[in-house]
C-alpha cells in the first residue's frame, strides 16, 4: 500500500523543500547574505503548484460523481485539505526564506550606503537588487532637504563622545574636502578629522577609528 | 525700605520656584527630545510624532549651527579668546548630541514602520501618529516589498498568490499581515501620583499604587494609556 502511494504521488515527503529552504538561510551567519537558491525556490513553488494540480484534480473527480463538495466523503475532504496545507507550508517558507533576505539587504543600506558591493550584489536575486535600489532611494528621500527632514539618518549610530576623531587610513583614498581644507588621506596616515567627515568612511571601511584608550 | 522688602519678596518667590519644582521649569526641548526617543525605542508600537518638538528642536539646532559656524570663521581669520573657543566647543558638543537624538528618533520610528508597514496603513489610528513624510514612506515602502515579493508570490497556485492573506478570500480577514506585540514588558518611569490605578481590565480587582517616582515593570498594553496621558515614561 505504501509502495503504491508514493508511486502515484511521485514526490518527496510534504514540506520538505520548504524546510531546507528556511535552513538554507536559517543556518548562514547573521550578517551575512548567501547566494540566492534559485533552484531551491522554484522547486518550492513547482512544488507548491503540483499540489493545486492535485487539488483540482480531486475536486474535479468529485463533481464527475455528481457530489457536491459539501457532501464529499471525508477521505477526499481530508486530501484536498492537506494538499492545500502543503502549499500554505511552501507559501510560508519562501517568504520566510524572502523576509529574512529582504531585512538583511535593508540592512546594506544602513551599514554600506548606496553603493552594493560587487560581491554582495551577486549572491543577490534580481528581485533583490532591484528591491535594493528602490529602498535606498526610498530612504535618500525621507533623508533629503527637499521633501524629507534634511538629516543623514546613517550617520551617528551611536551616541557621539567627542567631535573630532582619530582615524588610520586603511585604504588609499585619495585627497578630501573637509570643514578645515582639504586632507590627503594616504595609506596608514592618520588625521583628526571631524566626526561627519569621519563617520562615513569609517563604515566603507575606508578609515579606522583610534580609541583614546 | 519700601523696594527692598518689595526685591526680597521677588526674590523669595523666585526661591520657591527653584525648588522642588526644578525639573520642571528646566524641562527644556532637548530632554523632552530625548524623553521622546527612549520613550519610543522601548515601546513596541509606533507612538504618536512629535511634531512641535521636533520643529522647535530643528530651528534651535540650525539657528545655533549658523552661530557656530560664524564663531569658526571669526576665530580662523583674527584673534578669540580662550572663552570663545571654549564656548564654540561645548556649542559644537551639545549640536552633536541634539543631531544624534533627531538621527536616532527618526530612524527608530522608520525601523517601526518598516517592520509593521501593512498593519500601519491599515490601522487608521496608528497611521494618525505618522507625520506625513512618514506615511508616503509605509505607503511606498509596503508597495516597494509587494514588488519583491510579487515576483515569486505571482508563480503561485491561483488564489495563494496574496501577501496579506494566505488564501484569497472575499471579506475574509488578512491574515498574514504581522502587529507589534504589545504585550511585550517594558519598564516605566511613574511620572504623577495616581494612587490605586486599575491597569488590567481582565483582572480589576488587582489595583496597583502608583506614585510619583515609582519604577515598574509590566506588559505595555496595561500602560499604553498612561503613556498616552504622559504619566509615565519608558525606560
Amino acid at each position: 500500500a505504501r509502495g503504491r502511494a508514493r508511486a502515484s504521488f511521485g514526490m518527496s515527503n510534504f514540506g520538505s523543500k520548504g524546510a531546507m529552504l528556511v535552513t538554507d538561510i536559517a543556518q548562514s551567519a547573521k550578517g551575512t547574505i548567501p547566494p540566492y537558491n534559485d533552484e531551491l525556490a522554484r522547486a518550492v513553488v513547482d512544488e507548491a503548484q503540483e499540489h493545486h494540480r492535485s487539488i483540482l484534480r480531486l475536486i474535479g473527480d468529485i463533481q464527475k460523481t455528481g457530489a457536491s463538495l459539501d457532501e464529499a466523503k471525508p477521505d477526499d475532504a481530508a486530501s484536498i485539505l492537506v494538499h492545500h496545507q502543503a502549499v500554505l507550508r511552501n507559501k510560508r517558507a519562501l517568504l520566510v526564506y524572502l523576509n529574512e533576505r529582504m531585512r538583511r539587504v535593508r540592512a546594506l543600506r544602513w551599514e554600506v550606503g548606496t553603493g552594493l558591493p560587487e560581491v554582495v550584489a551577486e549572491n543577490l536575486s534580481h528581485s533583490e537588487r532591484s528591491f535594493f535600489t528602490q529602498y535606498a532611494a526610498l530612504v535618500n528621500k525621507y533623508q533629503g532637504r527637499r521633501g524629507g527632514v534634511g538629516l543623514n539618518l546613517t550617520l551617528d549610530p551611536a551616541p557621539p563622545r567627542d567631535h573630532k576623531v582619530q582615524v588610520r587610513v586603511l585604504e588609499e583614498y585619495g585627497e578630501v574636502v573637509t570643514r578645515d581644507g582639504a586632507v590627503d588621506l594616504r595609506k596608514n596616515t592618520v588625521h583628526l578629522l571631524w566626526r561627519d567627515d569621519a563617520q562615513p568612511l569609517i563604515a566603507e571601511g575606508v578609515l579606522e577609528k583610534l580609541d583614546d584608550n | 525700605l519700601g523696594t527692598r522688602a518689595f526685591q526680597m519678596d521677588e526674590e523669595e518667590d523666585l526661591a520657591s520656584q527653584l525648588g522642588p519644582r526644578t525639573s520642571q521649569v528646566h524641562d527644556t526641548d532637548v530632554s523632552k527630545l530625548k524623553r521622546a526617543f527612549v520613550n519610543e525605542k522601548c515601546a513596541p508600537e509606533i507612538l504618536p510624532f512629535e511634531f512641535d518638538l521636533v520643529q522647535r528642536v530643528v530651528a534651535a539646532v540650525d539657528s545655533r549651527e549658523s552661530v557656530v559656524a560664524s564663531a569658526r570663521a571669526s576665530a580662523s581669520t583674527g584673534p578669540s579668546s580662550a572663552a570663545d573657543d571654549l564656548q564654540t566647543h561645548v556649542f559644537q558638543s551639545e549640536l552633536n548630541r541634539v543631531r544624534f537624538l533627531l538621527r536616532a528618533y527618526y530612524r527608530t520610528r522608520l525601523f517601526k514602520i518598516e517592520n509593521h508597514a501593512v498593519w500601519t496603513l491599515k490601522e487608521p489610528a496608528v497611521l494618525a501618529r505618522l507625520s506625513t513624510l512618514e506615511k508616503e514612506y509605509a505607503t511606498n515602502y509596503a508597495n516597494v516589498v509587494e514588488e519583491h515579493f510579487g515576483s515569486v508570490l505571482g508563480q503561485m497556485p491561483e488564489g495563494y498568490g496574496s501577501m496579506l492573506q494566505q488564501i484569497e478570500e472575499q471579506d475574509a480577514a488578512w491574515d498574514m499581515v504581522p502587529e507589534p506585540n504589545l504585550d511585550k514588558h517594558v519598564f516605566c518611569l511613574v511620572k504623577q501620583d495616581r494612587g490605586d490605578v486599575m491597569l488590567d481590565p481582565d483582572d480589576p480587582e488587582n489595583t496597583m499604587d502608583l506614585e510619583r517616582n515609582d519604577i515598574i515593570m509590566i506588559r505595555y498594553r496595561l500602560i499604553k494609556t498612561l503613556l498616552e496621558e504622559n504619566a509615565v515614561d519608558l525606560m
